[in-house]
């Protein structure tokens, strides 16, 4: 009688807490629809990892074969990016190559928010909370702005293992949030005139051939310059090149359905077991839900800010709101800006200038991320 | 200031400065693929 009862005998507080916010994940993921394909799977993988003796966690749990065999040595984040390099379509970019910098700009989220995170760390160490932020973890929680969930736990599994649970859900959730973070920040920074701003599309054939090189440039360029993001950039170029070469579409349709469906299941509900009540509920997880919002904030303003500087010098003035489409969570944040456009003047579409500025922002982030990765080791040498 | 703020600013001038100048270079490799190939055919796409 008593193992029958050993499960509720055996149940904390904190773990009722942990099935909890995973209920509340499933109920976003399908209430609210934000996010479903990862918020579900965590939230389950949450109610798994904290049902008190839970066989799917521990030694021989499966959640944690899987947790061994694809977060820790970084094999999904590196197949989800291969499933998403076969779905991204780099064509909008190619014809607004300038878009480019968009892309780069709206990275400044995540270094601003990396040293936000190392002030905060040292103002809750002064009033005696036991919160350890070095460079690594702020890194970590920096990288949340990257607004690119892969690059997000790649980053965080090198750095910061034991914070990998609470960046996974903040970066996963913020994304799902773009539509409620974006707008107030971008009407906050913009005027109504400079929202109306038109922008000429420039719609031209791109060679096949550049469709194909394209990929190829991405990967050695970035592997020269920063050789520890072959593994996260190689793969995602990976991915589009087996969709632009013509050659492989049953490769490019199976990385684009099954792979993809398949890695993301098993990512999510292995994020998910990670969130465990001794390591999930601590101020530090808090910590780093209000830095990882600070980290879109940032990325919003840091793409309009951009925009707005180049338009003192430019002729063919650039609407600032595309520059908020500069992070890389596709294609919501496109959709967010042309929605924000078509509100002001429904007569004014950007959404082709938006869509090229959040490819940009997927290049961007993986860039940033594979940076990051080179500096911060070099800077604590 | 603390050593760590200070590491966490190089930090973020290299990398801001490092992922412009990324971005910046496939951007002129971009151009030169696009001016390279501009008479190339895109039938079988």
């Amino acid at each position: 009688m008593q193992e029958l009862l050993q499960g509720i005998m055996g149940m904390d507080l904190g773990q009722l807490i942990m099935m909890v916010i995973g209920g509340l994940l499933i109920y976003l993921a399908i209430a609210k629809d934000y996010e479903p394909m990862l918020l579900l799977p965590i939230g389950f993988g949450a109610i798994l990892a904290n049902i008190p003796f839970s066989s799917a966690i521990g030694p021989d749990g499966f959640l944690s074969v899987l947790y061994n065999a694809g977060i820790r040595n970084e094999l999904f984040p590196v197949l989800i990016f291969i499933a998403v390099g076969a779905m991204i379509d780099f064509g909008p970019l190619l014809q607004n190559p300038f878009m480019l910098f968009f892309g780069a700009a709206a990275q400044v989220g995540i270094f601003a928010t990396m040293i936000a995170s190392l002030f905060m760390g040292g103002w809750l160490k002064e009033l005696g909370l036991n919160i350890n932020i070095g460079l690594k973890e702020a890194a970590s929680i920096g990288i949340i702005g990257a607004a690119d969930g892969p690059t997000s736990i790649y980053v965080a599994n090198k750095f910061a293992k034991d914070l990998l649970a609470p960046i996974s859900v903040a970066a996963y959730s913020y994304m799902s949030l773009v539509p409620i973070i974006q707008p107030p920040v971008i009407k906050f920074l913009t005027s109504k005139q400079e929202r109306m701003i038109r922008m000429e599309a420039h719609e031209s054939k791109i060679p096949k051939i550049v469709k194909i090189l394209f990929p190829i440039m991405v990967t050695v360029v970035a592997g020269i310059i920063a050789p520890i993001s072959v593994a996260l950039v190689g793969s995602l170029m990976f991915g589009n090149l087996i969709r632009e070469c013509g050659v492989l579409d049953r490769l490019s349709k199976s990385a684009q359905n099954e792979l993809a469906n398949l890695v993301t299941l098993l990512l999510g509900i292995t994020i998910g077991s990670t969130m465990v009540a001794e390591k999930f509920l601590n101020p530090a997880t808090i910590v780093i839900m209000v830095l990882g919002l600070l980290a879109f904030i940032f990325d919003t303003a840091g793409g309009v800010l951009f925009a707005k500087f180049l338009n003192l010098f430019l002729k063919q003035k650039v609407n600032p709101m595309v520059g908020a489409a500069g992070i890389s969570a596709f294609p919501m944040s496109a959709r967010v800006i042309q929605k924000m456009a078509q509100k002001e003047d429904p007569t004014n579409f950007i959404l082709m200038q938006a869509v090229s500025a959040n490819v940009a922002g997927q290049l961007g982030s993986i860039v940033a991320g594979g940076i990051l990765l080179a500096i911060v080791p070099a800077l604590l040498k | 200031m603390n050593e760590t703020i200070i590491q966490s600013f190089k930090a973020t001038g290299y990398g801001m400065s490092g992922v412009f100048l990324v971005l910046i270079l496939f951007y002129l490799l971009t151009k030169l693929m696009l001016l390279v190939f501009r008479n190339h055919s895109s039938d079988k796409e």
